[in-house]
């Protein structure tokens, strides 16, 4: 087991240090995707941000929150939030929709998460475009706690690359599992601090939801960043605790039924 | 160059499982371990097994030719010395470049031009950015498209489509040669172009092998031929002997 570990291991370094080749495929899975289109990916950052402003004055309203503080956050939160589902959701259907791809050319299959994973960090950069305007409309001066969102970022990329490798090998032979996955998404989405903020809750039972909730607190460690928020050593710690769990889960499933993959499809 | 490329496999057996409804989901699965159903009530998926003992050695300079019924696994067998399949038993040692023919339009995109699709498929099959950049022109030339290569490849004729996919296959070029049947593409003039192309890299590469029903091509091409049966090698030889067999088998007498 500790020899085909290590050979996974070694696979996904090698692969994972190719960059011109997922990373160009990637690119040009989106240039292709919204080739007949004026303003490219841009069009989803557009949608994203009709949904910003509409939800988020709507909400701000109805729970009484001042719309300067509840706006940037439900905007930075739901661009983050993007980036996780749309990486799980397509990570649990990375190779079931790979499939023709798998059985005809002989590739490590882990160029194909990070192919999938990198397509959706760029449609998230183009979103980051809304911070940006955040801090053009926001009177925020520029922190240096900003730069914490790249290593914050980097906590997210390892869990969510590993959390896509583990769902793509189990729905690959289980495939009603991307269905719950969707909809257990959905669930996860009310249950993490996104349209309601951590002071909102603060004092309510429903406050501890914000500490044991994962994805509460990896979202946070890009939000807070970027919000030019203070984060506390507790958060990073943790996030640092789900990055090297989900890495492992993700390598064990890796080592363990890559090469089963071809035969389920 | 080819003269390091070898394959060796020893007791290579490759199963399928034949997943059902039933067995792709999780909460059947869930379900039955719930209620407690004992293990040997729930039904295991079945096996189809498409390669079964194969014992196989190929040295640089062998031509191999696999014979065999449909069904027999002679693709299971390319798949496996491909790399695609990997055994569900024994060992497969395959030491050198694989190019594997078979499959070719994998990879290729409607919606991207001609030159993108010349990237793309360079990169699925896992060549580097600048092998192909390098080789784009000579590509091009091949395939005599012109300009048509910038336009998405959704407008192409079949023929041309053909072109494009057998000029990238065959770009680059591999110590070990799979073929999963001749290719044959394109009018009259590109066929002989193509025809010499496939010879060439045939004649450079260290390893053949072809999977084939061509009787003629098999003799031609081949200097060693193993007849496959339900997933074993049924025998193994000169190109000349399995060949008779296999026709004696077929009751298709020949002289």
């Amino acid at each position: 087991m500790e020899n085909r570990i290590q050979a996974a291991a070694s696979e996904i370094v090698r692969q994972s240090a190719q960059f011109d080749r997922w990373g160009t495929l990637a690119l040009m899975d989106i240039s292709l995707r919204y080739r007949r289109t004026v303003i490219g990916p841009l069009w989803i950052t557009l949608t994203l941000a009709a949904t910003i402003a509409s939800v988020g004055t709507v909400y701000a309203t109805l729970f009484k929150q001042d719309v300067a503080v509840f706006l940037p956050s439900f905007a930075v939160g739901l661009i983050v939030w993007t980036l996780i589902a749309a990486t799980l959701q397509e990570g649990s259907n990375v190779f079931v929709a790979s499939g023709h791809l798998i059985k005809a050319v002989p590739a490590p299959l882990i160029v194909h998460v990070l192919q999938m994973t990198a397509r959706n960090v760029v449609i998230f950069l183009h979103h980051l475009l809304l911070v940006v305007l955040l801090y053009v409309v926001m009177p925020w001066p520029l922190h240096w706690t900003l730069l914490l969102a790249v290593p914050g970022f980097a906590i997210l990329l390892v869990t969510l690359v590993g959390a896509a490798t583990a769902l793509g090998l189990l729905c690959a032979r289980f495939r009603d599992i991307g269905s719950a996955i969707v909809s257990g998404l959905q669930f996860v989405f009310f249950l993490t601090p996104i349209i309601w903020t951590e002071d909102a809750v603060r004092g309510t039972a429903f406050h501890w939801l914000t500490r044991v909730n994962p994805f509460a607190t990896l979202l946070d460690l890009v939000r807070k960043p970027l919000l030019s928020q203070a984060t506390d050593p507790e958060q990073w710690l943790l996030g640092s605790v789900y990055a090297v769990g989900m890495a492992m889960i993700g390598l064990g499933c890796y080592a363990r039924y890559r090469h089963r993959v071809a035969y389920w499809l | 160059m080819s003269s390091a490329a070898h394959i060796v496999l020893r007791n290579v057996s490759v199963a399928f499982p034949v997943l059902s409804f039933r067995d792709r989901s999780l909460r059947s699965r869930f379900v039955r371990a719930v209620t407690l159903r004992s293990a040997g009530n729930a039904p295991r998926p079945r096996l189809v097994s498409a390669l079964n003992g194969v014992d196989l050695e190929i040295r640089a300079g062998d031509r191999l030719g696999i014979i065999g019924a449909n069904g027999a696994g002679k693709t299971t067998l390319l798949r496996v010395l491909a790399g695609i399949y990997h055994p569900t038993a024994g060992t497969v040692d395959v030491c050198g470049r694989c190019l594997s023919l078979f499959d070719l339009a994998a990879g290729f995109d409607e919606e991207a031009t001609g030159y993108e699709n010349i990237l793309r498929r360079g990169l699925v099959i896992g060549a580097r950015r600048t092998e192909i950049e390098a080789r784009r022109a000579e590509i091009a030339e091949f395939t005599e498209l012109g300009d048509r290569l910038d336009l998405p490849l959704r407008t192409y004729s079949s023929g041309m489509m053909l072109r494009l996919i057998f000029a990238v296959a065959t770009a680059i070029e591999g110590e070990i040669v799979l073929l999963d049947e001749w290719i044959g593409v394109g009018d009259q003039q590109f066929r002989k172009k193509a025809r010499q192309r496939l010879d060439a890299i045939v004649a450079r590469a260290g390893i053949l092998v072809l999977a084939s029903h061509d009787i003629d091509l098999i003799k031609n091409t081949c200097n060693r031929a193993i007849l496959l049966r339900e997933g074993r090698i049924a025998a193994a030889g000169s190109t000349e002997d399995i060949l008779d067999q296999y026709l004696a088998g077929t009751g298709e007498g020949r002289a």
